[in-house]
């Protein structure tokens, strides 16, 4: 017999889509790093190197100056921040329009497409960055100031980089020129981040408007989490997570408009 | 049943929008096989895209009680990295389908032995074509979607696809677009010419030849 429709419950929703997002994964990772050898180390080894060789020499041209700053605390959370962002960014975009044909099968969703890959390259970037911050802690010259702090910062971060994603992704599929969009938007992260300075060094009349932008105050909340008082951070918890709550109804609505679009052949 | 409801689709192109498919209506029953003609360009895969849910009508309504196949032999879901098997694994992963119960039957049906262990960038057509009908007999549907699939294989293995689909499977439903009356003829019960977007269903068959013949010749086209 085939299969009779029925209408899904919620959970039984959720447990397809979840299957679903399972498959796509271990596909796109198959597909992208290969089965054999050692070819899936790509996937994270490839933001390790973006990430760590960076940290790498900026540490080491910068140790010989002899100052107090601590130097690869900086890099790490700055470049850090900006590949968290950017890497998975850079994977989503397009993702769609290179899997279209999973959408024959009707339980591939767009969003499923998105999702899939955004945990995929989100979980490799984090496992990068992890192994460094590992690194950096067992050399020495780095350690975190606040616990609670830092991994507040983490928990943010991770919403923000989700969101961005889903957003990236679907900016791509459904807007004409949204590739590219997506990308400038992937790009402005190396502004938004803040990666190569902190607040406090920016003069104060432009402080006030960097300060806008709640991306900076995740890096910054990460670095008061690793430096203490060291050095003055400059950030708002309550705006980033208002900011974040924004963000994410504006996605979703998003979301639920423009997959409803009917009037181009945007996905084309 | 399925039901198509005034489906119009137009697509931006450079020239402004381009009307597809115009006022598109029919229904299909369980089991009915309906065959739609039409020559290149005439919205034959634009009509299948919309019955299988890839995109969205510019207006009208696509509604469906049974569940739809992707297109039959579609290849474009596979990659070259992948193997058959992983191929196989990756279906039955979206469906909810037991791997270890589809896999002695795509075996068996695709006839691919080892092969099935291998990337499928290392296929000929033919292999291709054959490993995508096999999975796509492991799924069971209400309703099949066929585009230009006139041969898959050689005679052999094509007269055991027609078997499976036609036979075996004989009371699912059907929807074949072609260019070429003499597999619609054969196999469908029902036929409808698409032309410019236009939809037009026959209750004869040979009503429909005439009318197809017709669009033809107009077009200038000669067999």
């Amino acid at each position: 017999m085939a299969s009779e429709i029925k209408e899904t419950t919620f959970a039984e929703s959720f447990r397809i889509q979840r299957r679903v997002i399972g498959a796509l994964i271990c596909r796109d990772f198959i597909a992208l790093y290969g089965r054999n050898g050692l070819g899936f180390l790509v996937l994270f080894v490839e933001p390790l190197v973006i990430i760590g060789g960076i940290v790498a020499i900026s540490t080491l041209l910068r140790l010989r100056q002899q100052h107090a700053f601590p130097v690869m605390a900086f890099v790490v959370t700055g470049w850090g921040t900006l590949w968290l962002f950017r890497y998975p960014l850079n994977k989503v975009n397009g993702v769609v329009a290179v899997n279209t044909s999973f959408l024959y099968h009707r339980n591939v969703k767009v969003m499923d497409i998105i999702l899939a890959r955004s945990i995929m390259m989100i979980g490799a970037t984090l496992a990068a960055l992890i192994l460094i911050y590992l690194v950096a802690f067992a050399i020495g010259p780095m350690s975190v100031n606040d616990v609670s702090y830092f991994c507040l910062a983490v928990v943010l971060m991770l919403w923000y980089l989700f969101i961005s994603c889903i957003f990236s992704g679907l900016l791509s599929t459904y807007v004409v020129l949204g590739d590219r969009l997506s990308l400038l938007f992937s790009l402005s992260m190396i502004f938004m981040t803040c990666p190569f300075v902190m607040v406090d060094w920016i003069p104060v009349i432009a402080r006030k408007y960097a300060l806008l932008i709640p991306f900076i105050h995740l890096t910054e909340l990460l670095r008061y989490g690793m430096f203490g008082d060291v050095v003055r951070c400059h950030f708002d918890i309550g705006y980033v997570v208002f900011f974040g709550i924004m963000f994410t109804f504006f996605v979703i609505l998003f979301y639920s408009y423009i997959s409803k679009r009917k009037d181009v052949n945007a996905l084309y | 049943m399925l039901y198509i409801d005034k489906v119009t689709k137009y697509y931006a192109t450079r020239h402004g929008l381009r009307c597809i498919l115009r006022d598109v209506t029919f229904s299909l029953r369980k089991g009915q096989k309906l065959g739609i003609l039409g020559c290149n360009g005439a919205g034959k895969s634009t009509l299948i895209r919309l019955i299988g849910g890839v995109e969205l009508p510019t207006s009208g309504t696509v509604r469906s009680e049974m569940s739809i196949s992707w297109p039959l032999a579609f290849q474009g879901g596979f990659v070259g990295g992948l193997t058959g098997i992983d191929n196989l694994r990756f279906i039955c992963r979206v469906y909810g389908i037991s791997f270890e119960k589809a896999l002695p039957s795509v075996a068996s049906f695709s006839e691919l032995g080892s092969y099935l262990y291998e990337p499928v960038i290392n296929y000929s057509s033919g292999m291709r074509a054959r490993l995508a009908f096999a999975i796509s007999m492991a799924v069971d549907f209400d309703c099949y979607l066929m585009d230009e699939i006139s041969a898959v294989g050689d005679r052999r293995f094509n007269a055991k696809c027609k078997q499976e689909l036609f036979n075996l499977k004989g009371a699912r439903s059907i929807v074949m677009v072609s260019h070429f009356y003499s597999v619609i003829n054969e196999y469908c019960d029902t036929i409808a010419v698409l032309d410019n977007g236009t939809f037009t269903m026959f209750d004869d068959k040979k009503d429909a030849t005439k009318y197809y013949d017709a669009v033809l010749a107009r077009k200038d086209i000669s067999f």
